[in-house]
C-alpha cells in the first residue's frame, strides 16, 4: 500500500496502480481507457489522491501514461479536472504533477504536453 | 410673556441700573427731582431695552428643538419604502433664511451636504461599476461559450479527419492485401514459367535425340542401298521435323524467358508497392494518432472553457447580488437622508 493508502484500480482494459517513489507517488495506467464515461472511475480517484498530497504534504505525483495504449476525450477531460484542482489551491499547498509519456505513441505526444499550460510550473511532461 | 432668556437677561440689566439710580436719589434729597425723571427714565428704558431685545438675532447657543425631534417621526416602513420626490429633491433653502438669518451655518452647510449625498446617490457610481462588472463578466462568459464553441468545431474537425485517415488506413490494408496477393500469383505465373522452361529443355533433348536418330536411319538405309531408299526419305523428313521443333522450341524458350523477365520485373514492382504502402499505412497510423491528439488538446482546451465559463457566471451572480443588496440599501439611505433633510428644512423655513 502506498502512503496515501489508495487501493489500485482495474476495470474493463485499465489497470491503474498507486505506488511511493522516492520524492512522492505515481500514478501508473496500463491498458486503454475506452469505456464510455471514465469520469466514473477516474474522479473519485483523483479527488482521493488530489485530497491526500495536499493533506500529507506530498510533493511530488508522477502520472505516467507510458503505458496508456488510448486514452478517449471524457478521459482526459478528467485528468483535465484533477489538474485544474491544483491551480485552484494556493501557492503554499501546490504540489507538483510529472507527466511521464511514450513517445513512440504518437497521440500522448501530441496532446499530453496540452495540459503543462493549465498550471505553468506545477505540471511538467517527461 | 413669551421673552427668551436674553431678552429677560437685556431687561433685567436696564431694570438693575435704573433701580440702583433709585437708591442713590434716596441718599441725595437734593437729586429727588432727578430720581423722578429717573423713574421715568426707567420705564422707558425698559421699554427701549424690550424693543433692543426683541429685534435681536436670535444666538446660535440657544436653538429650539427643530419639530422633527419635539414630536419624532413613526419609523420607516422598508417593505414600503418611496424614493424622494423631486420636488424634495430640488427644494432649496429660503434666502432670507440663508443669508443673515439665526440659523446656524453648521445645520445650512448639514442640509447642503444631505443634499448634494441625495445627488451624488442619483448619479450611483458604485451601481454603474456593478452594471459594468455584470456586463464584463457576462462578455467573458459569451467569449468563452465561442472559444468553447471553436473548440468543440475544431474537435468535430479533427474527428472527422481522424475517422477519414481510419477509412484511409483501411483502403491502404485492402491495397496492401492485394498487393501481397498480386505479388503470391506473380511468383505462381514465375514457378510455372519455371517449370514450361525444363519442359522444352526436355523437349530439346528429345529433338535433339530425334535428330541423330534420324541421322543414324540416314546412314542404315544408305547401307540397304535400294531397298533402304524408302527409308532415307522417311529419316530425311524426321530430320527435318526435329529442326522445325528445335527452332520451334527455341522460339517457345525466348518467349518464356521474356516472360520470366516481365514476371520478375513485375514482382520488383508489387515488392516495392508493398513496401511504399506498408510504409504509408504507418505514416496513416501516426496522423491517426497525431488526430487523436488534436482532439485529447482541443478537449483540455474545452475543459478550461468549461471551467472559465462556470466562474465567470458565478462572478455575475456575485455581481447581481451585491448590485441588488446596494440598490436596496442606497433607496434605504436615500429616504432616510431626504426625511431627515425634509424636517430640517421645514423647521428651518419656520425660524
Amino acid at each position: 500500500m502506498n502512503k496515501l493508502n489508495i487501493e489500485p484500480v482495474q476495470q474493463d482494459k485499465i489497470k491503474i496502480d498507486i505506488v511511493d517513489n522516492a520524492e512522492g507517488l505515481t500514478t501508473k495506467f496500463v491498458g486503454d481507457i475506452d469505456m464510455e464515461d471514465p469520469s466514473i472511475l477516474l474522479d473519485p480517484l483523483f479527488e482521493k489522491i488530489h485530497q491526500g498530497m495536499v493533506a500529507k504534504k506530498v510533493p511530488f505525483v508522477v502520472a505516467d501514461f507510458q503505458a496508456l495504449n488510448f486514452l478517449n476525450s471524457s478521459g482526459i477531460k478528467a485528468i483535465a479536472k484533477w489538474i485544474m484542482k491544483l491551480a485552484m489551491l494556493p501557492p503554499d499547498q501546490k504540489y507538483q504533477i510529472r507527466i511521464a509519456h511514450n513517445k513512440a505513441i504518437t497521440w500522448q505526444v501530441t496532446s499530453l504536453p496540452t495540459l503543462t499550460f493549465l498550471v505553468p510550473g506545477a505540471v511538467k511532461v517527461e | 410673556m413669551n421673552l427668551t432668556r436674553r431678552q429677560w437677561l437685556v431687561t433685567g440689566l436696564i431694570g438693575v441700573l435704573s433701580a440702583g439710580f433709585w437708591v442713590v436719589t434716596l441718599w441725595h434729597p437734593p437729586l429727588a427731582v432727578a430720581s423722578l425723571i429717573d423713574a421715568v427714565w426707567l420705564v422707558a428704558g425698559l421699554l427701549a431695552g424690550w424693543r433692543f431685545v426683541r429685534d435681536l438675532p436670535e444666538s446660535p447657543s440657544t436653538p429650539e428643538l427643530p419639530p422633527l425631534l419635539d414630536s419624532p417621526r413613526p419609523p420607516l416602513d422598508h417593505n414600503n419604502l418611496e424614493p424622494p420626490s423631486e420636488e424634495i429633491l430640488s427644494a432649496g433653502l429660503p434666502q432670507d433664511h440663508v443669508l443673515g438669518s439665526a440659523i446656524p451655518s453648521e445645520v445650512l452647510e448639514g442640509v447642503e451636504a444631505l443634499r448634494q449625498l441625495e445627488a451624488a446617490w442619483e448619479v450611483d457610481v458604485f451601481q454603474q461599476d456593478m452594471t459594468l462588472m455584470s456586463g464584463n463578466a457576462g462578455f467573458i462568459r459569451e467569449n468563452v461559450d465561442r472559444a468553447f464553441e471553436i473548440a468543440d468545431n475544431l474537435a468535430n474537425s479533427a474527428q472527422h479527419a481522424f475517422s477519414l485517415s481510419e477509412r484511409v488506413q483501411k483502403g491502404v490494408t485492402v491495397v496492401t492485401n492485394a498487393l501481397l496477393e498480386s505479388l503470391k500469383q506473380t511468383e505462381v505465373l514465375s514457378e510455372h514459367s519455371a517449370r514450361i522452361t525444363g519442359i522444352l529443355e526436355l523437349m530439346s533433348e528429345v529433338s535433339d535425340k530425334i535428330h541423330v536418330l534420324s541421322i543414324n536411319a540416314s546412314i542404315v538405309s544408305a547401307r540397304a542401298g535400294i531397298a533402304g531408299r524408302a527409308f532415307e526419305v522417311v529419316a530425311k523428313e524426321i530430320r527435318s521435323l526435329a529442326k522445325e521443333t528445335e527452332h520451334s522450341l527455341g522460339n517457345i524458350v525466348e518467349v518464356i524467358e521474356f516472360l520470366r523477365s516481365s514476371i520478375a520485373k513485375v514482382i520488383k514492382v508489387v515488392r516495392d508497392a508493398d513496401a511504399e504502402t506498408e510504409q504509408e499505412k504507418n505514416s496513416l497510423i501516426e496522423v491517426a494518432g497525431a488526430l487523436q491528439g488534436v482532439i485529447l488538446g482541443v478537449e483540455i482546451v474545452k475543459a478550461v472553457s468549461g471551467f472559465a465559463k462556470e466562474k465567470a457566471l458565478e462572478q455575475d451572480q456575485l455581481s447581481h447580488g451585491i448590485s441588488e443588496r446596494q440598490t436596496k440599501q442606497t433607496h434605504e439611505w436615500k429616504v432616510k437622508v431626504a426625511a431627515v433633510r425634509a424636517s430640517l428644512e421645514e423647521w428651518i423655513a419656520k425660524e
